[in-house]
């Protein structure tokens, strides 16, 4: 028995050294002047380079996507809000221990309350979406700090935040002063309102990360939306930390089961399930329309392998003469395969992230994402290792196919033949 | 049942098609290589005598007949123990040294143990011993188009020497060198077969070589006429 172990050691240990061995011989053989300075070679190689930048960099762009619209989401939102449908929640602490005492998985809650508003400033009117929120309470829930573009977000009374949006189409700057108003309903005469004003002066721009929100969302302190839109201590909702932030959607699901059908319970994925779900589907439609770049280059790889084994005749039947057998000929040829796949892919992965970079910079210098339709203004892309290791593993997969029937003929080759052919 | 020879070819025949045309190269050839032996085969151009080497050194298989190693039929092996057999008993020089470009001179030399799973150090060790020895120990790391006709020559004898063959098996090993080097290489031939024990099997048209050896064949399209 332990000699058989030792056995099925060495074994693999031969294995693994002869393995070694094809390998180098493999780069050695198709590194050479004419693979990198001559004909159609370097070409084909290069074709598979961009092939593989060109997947890289979409795969990251539809990654950055994705990842920049969540982020903000979370950020702005927290992993998952809680509303009593149709009313304003009155106890002040109720819900929220109710949340803590729930489950453990729910780290932290903050208050919030929101109203629609019209915002006056400069001789500029627009409507705005007024967003009340506990700024002692919100670090551990909401990221606004990692938002802030100027100025200081912890508010204070009269005091207000805004989108990077808004502060441009009203060129506004932090300590100006805007307008605010609200329309309030009069009580006991159902069809009229009365309208609340108030100025406010602006304490902090900041980038939301989405859009809509940098154009319309305003932010103040509960307190202050309370006063304005009198409504006393009560309050919309409770924005919900979690310990993971991806599980919102299932923690989510048993989270509305538990607190009953008057409360509501979104959670930042649902918000936009539509846009994310589009750029899964986008995201995959994408990969295979750019992926037969790589199709294409293995094509060509393939032509110049048949060029490549054509020139080789003769090394391939000393080799034979010298005791290699047409399985290890094969082996050697595949190998190259292997060889272009992994130096091709490593180049595709420099180039797409040069690529990227580039697309990042370019983001800075004039506008690329049209924010009205994706939502987002500007994408921070990003490489992902599964997407890194999926495009590697397919571009590997298609040079073996591509590689493989060169291989074969190269093998096939007698060495009388090759010898003659010389 | 003892063999008394090493190599054996018994009928051997080989016809190629060319252009729709059967044309026989070798004519039921037969004879018997002893251990130790040191054997030639000369002839004009188109005698056969390549196609019976490389028939001999199953580089290539014969129409008609059978091939025997110490008794053991070579012909109906597969691919793969051929290429094992080649690797272990037959050491192979050609007219054109056929060294591959890319790699260097001691690359090129423990290359055939490495197809044989021998480990790199004893490979490089042994390879940098034979090519010592047939004086080229500065050339070790000099690629092929940076050596002499003679050089690549012996570089190529000791590619065919690091397996320790039982047969070295040449084909116009000198047909490509000028007088002075051809000398060398045959004087060195010469040397291996004494020194080693080797059983020599080599294709020629040059005379004063084909003195040399123990055993003489000539050959006239496709048949041996004389020994």
């Amino acid at each position: 028995m332990q000699l058989g172990h030792k056995m099925k050691l060495i074994n693999q240990k031969i294995k693994l050294s002869k393995l070694k061995f094809q390998f180098w011989l493999a780069g050695r053989l198709l590194f050479n002047k004419q693979m990198l300075y001559g004909g159609s070679a370097p070409l084909s190689f290069l074709g598979l380079v961009l092939g593989v930048a060109a997947l890289v960099t979409s795969m990251s762009v539809m990654r950055g996507f994705e990842s920049s619209l969540s982020r903000a989401m979370i950020d702005v939102t927290g992993d998952i809000q809680v509303v009593k449908k149709g009313l304003l929640i009155e106890d002040a602490k109720t819900l929220s221990e109710k949340l803590i005492n729930f489950d453990s998985r729910i780290l932290k809650t903050t208050r919030f309350s929101y109203t629609e508003a019209v915002a006056a400033s400069k001789g500029k009117v627009s409507g705005v979406l007024l967003q009340g929120l506990e700024f002692d309470q919100i670090d551990g829930v909401l990221n606004i700090q990692k938002r802030l573009i100027s100025g200081d977000y912890r508010l204070g009374h009269d005091e207000i935040a805004i989108g990077q949006g808004l502060a441009r189409k009203f060129s506004l700057k932090t300590d100006d002063e805007i307008y605010l108003a609200v329309l309030l309903p009069t009580p006991f005469e159902g069809d009229s309102f009365k309208r609340q004003a108030q100025v406010f002066k602006i304490k902090a721009i900041i980038d939301f990360g989405k859009n809509d929100w940098n154009e319309r969302l305003v932010l103040t302190t509960l307190k202050n939306l309370q006063v304005l839109t009198q409504i006393g201590e009560r309050y919309t909702g409770l924005f919900v930390k979690i310990d993971d932030s991806q599980k919102a959607r299932e923690f989510g699901a048993e989270l509305a089961d538990h607190l009953g059908p008057q409360y509501a319970v979104m959670n930042w994925y649902d918000v936009n399930k539509n846009l994310f779900e589009a750029v899964k589907i986008e995201s995959v439609v994408i990969f295979f329309v750019v992926f037969l770049i790589v199709i294409v280059a293995a094509f060509n790889i393939s032509s110049t392998l048949y060029v490549l084994i054509r020139q080789r005749y003769r090394d391939i039947a000393v080799l034979k003469a010298l005791g290699a057998s047409a399985k290890n000929i094969q082996n050697l040829f595949v190998l190259q395969g292997v060889w272009i796949a992994t130096v091709g892919s490593f180049l595709g992965f420099v180039l797409g992230f040069i690529l990227s970079r580039g697309f990042m910079y370019l983001q800075l210098v004039s506008p690329v994402v049209s924010g009205s339709v994706y939502k987002i203004d500007r994408i921070d892309v990003q490489m992902s290792f599964i997407d890194l290791l999926i495009i590697f593993i397919t571009t590997l997969i298609t040079c073996l196919i591509a590689t493989y029937s060169p291989a074969r003929k190269g093998s096939l080759l007698t060495v009388v033949e090759g010898l003659r052919r010389d | 049942m003892e063999n008394n020879y090493l190599l054996k070819g018994e009928g051997l025949s080989k016809i190629f098609n060319t252009g729709g045309q059967d044309v026989k190269v070798l004519d039921s050839v037969s004879l018997e290589i002893k251990k130790g032996d040191a054997v030639c085969f000369l002839g004009s151009s188109g005698a056969g005598k390549s196609t019976l080497l490389q028939i001999l050194g199953t580089l290539d298989q014969p129409t008609q007949g059978e091939v025997y190693f110490e008794g053991e039929s070579l012909t109906r092996m597969s691919d793969q123990d051929l290429a094992r057999f080649r690797s272990e008993k037959m050491g192979f020089v050609f007219q054109f040294h056929h060294l591959i470009h890319e790699l260097t001179a001691l690359e090129n030399v423990y290359l055939p143990a490495l197809l044989a799973d021998q480990n790199k150090e004893e490979a490089t060790e042994k390879a940098e011993q034979l090519l010592t020895h047939l004086g080229l120990t500065d050339r070790l790391h000099h690629y092929p188009n940076q050596l002499s006709g003679g050089e690549l020559q012996r570089v190529s004898i000791a590619r065919a020497l690091v397996r320790n063959p039982r047969v070295l098996l040449a084909d116009e090993p000198t047909g490509n060198l000028d007088s002075e080097n051809s000398r060398k290489i045959q004087e060195l031939f010469f040397e291996l077969h004494k020194q080693l024990g080797l059983t020599l099997v080599v294709v020629t048209h040059d005379l004063q070589f084909a003195e040399r050896f123990s055993k003489v064949y000539r050959m006239k399209d496709g048949c041996l006429t004389s020994n």
